[in-house]
């Protein structure tokens, strides 16, 4: 018997989701499509605001579920968009305390540490170190531009703020990046002198 | 506002770094999920997905496949909660497309008490029969302590009830981007009538917070921004709700 009650307290977007759950094959072409095109920058989106990567990828799937039982909503030109917040929400919920690097001031040995690691591991862990001294809120805007090559109305779109904060706090992230980078630069001469 | 983009600077890898800043902006820039990592969020998910010419690490494979498999499970609540809802509104299109395309491997994996555990936002009675619900709300209950924010969940209901969080909270926040703060804050009490321990708490409370900033009630604002700032903070939120409240920096 069809329980009436339930099923007119369930929400659009419950049923909604119910519908996804048995996904048409379109839908499920589409997902696996948008994974094929967008997992990459999601889960590196979240590499940058301090998870591990495995971390990352359980967030990225879960952003992916997410997707999945919204899909209907998501215009074909906003999917990465709508990823990015959607994983941008989704680290907020790790436990907020996870989501920034776990930070000490002891940039030498950090920098001594990442020149051990191999070139391209150094420099990614050297990325990460100076962007884990910025202000989250620039950090954010700095690697969406810069890193992930977003536009500024994307920017503004994810992150729901005029399009000026963006510009503004691009500028204000890249004082802050090359200030650090700058140190960084000149603790690197110090202990390279030392060696 | 072609203008305000216009003005942004050229991204600083194609222009003006130094060396090191371009050295670093590019290896962030190149990172990728292992071919494991890939493979595994795909079976996640329920999509194929192989990486073109990648080489496996093969290091951890048992591993990858034990975590892989854990979190499929988490695809398990979704599915069973359908199936769930699917019976309770036999002869709606829901159950006439599962019916077309049942979730079959998937199902047959169903653990009998997965269909028990279906996300209360699908099976639960409705949540004014709770007890956090039959208790009179207060200002401190809105704004749990930080240890009581729910950890995001590879227990299988987690994700399976955020897509729903989700659309109240986009919801709430395009009633208050469209200039309506009470629509706002009425779905804000829905979601705090629903989810009593919602994953979104403190994005709900801060657009609580700004809905009664736009209505004029900028004592009550304040009230739950300080309190907001002394749960969630320091964070992005906490700055933006004390900016909001005219706090002082948290």
């Amino acid at each position: 018997m069809v329980n009436w009650n339930l099923l007119a307290r369930m929400s659009e977007t419950e049923v909604t989701r119910a519908q996804a759950v048995v996904a048409s094959d379109a839908d499920r072409a589409r997902l696996a499509r948008m994974f094929a095109d967008h997992h990459v920058t999601v889960w590196r989106s979240l590499r940058r605001r301090g998870l591990s990567p495995d971390e990352a990828a359980d967030a990225t799937q879960e952003t992916f579920m997410i997707a999945l039982g919204r899909l209907a909503d998501i215009p074909a030109d906003s999917e990465r968009a709508f990823l990015l917040g959607t994983a941008r929400r989704v680290a907020f919920t790790l436990g907020r305390k996870t989501v920034r690097f776990q930070l000490d001031d002891d940039m030498d040995l950090r920098i001594s540490s990442a020149r051990d690691g191999g070139d391209a591991h150094a420099d990614l862990q050297l990325c990460d170190l100076a962007l884990s001294k910025l202000n989250p809120e620039l950090a954010e805007t700095f690697v969406l531009y810069e890193i992930e090559g977003l536009s500024s109305p994307e920017i503004a779109a994810l992150l729901e703020i005029p399009l000026g904060s963006v510009a503004s706090r691009l500028r204000r992230a890249r004082e802050q990046f090359r200030e650090v980078v700058s140190r960084i630069e000149r603790d690197l001469s110090r202990i390279q002198g030392r060696s | 506002m072609s203008k305000q983009q216009t003005d942004l600077p050229e991204r600083l890898r194609t222009m003006g770094a130094t060396s090191l800043e371009q050295r670093l902006l590019e290896a962030a820039g190149r990172e990728r999920p292992s071919r494991e990592l890939s493979e595994r969020m795909a079976q996640a998910i329920g999509v194929s997905f192989s990486v073109p010419g990648g080489t496996s690490g093969g290091a951890n494979t048992g591993t990858a496949t034990g975590t892989a498999a854990k979190a499929s499970s988490t695809l398990v609540p979704w599915l069973s909660a359908a199936v769930v809802a699917a019976c309770f509104a036999a002869g709606a299109y829901v159950v006439t497309r599962a019916a077309v395309k049942p979730a079959a491997p998937l199902s047959t994996a169903l653990p009998a008490q997965s269909a028990a555990s279906a996300p209360s936002a699908l099976v639960s009675p409705a949540p004014a029969s709770t007890p956090a619900e039959a208790r009179s709300p207060s200002a401190a209950e809105e704004l749990p302590a930080r240890s009581a924010v729910p950890q995001r969940g590879r227990r299988g209901t987690a994700g399976a009830e955020l897509a729903p969080q989700i659309a109240l909270v986009d919801a709430a926040r395009s009633a208050l981007s469209a200039g309506n703060a009470a629509r706002a804050l009425s779905i804000v009490r829905d979601y705090q009538s629903q989810y009593p321990s919602g994953t979104f708490r403190p994005e709900v409370a801060a657009v609580k917070i700004e809905a009664l900033v736009k209505l004029g009630r900028t004592a009550e604002a304040r009230t739950l921004a300080e309190r907001f700032v002394v749960a969630y903070g320091p964070s992005p939120l906490a700055e933006r709700v004390a900016r909001l409240a005219q706090l002082a920096e948290p």
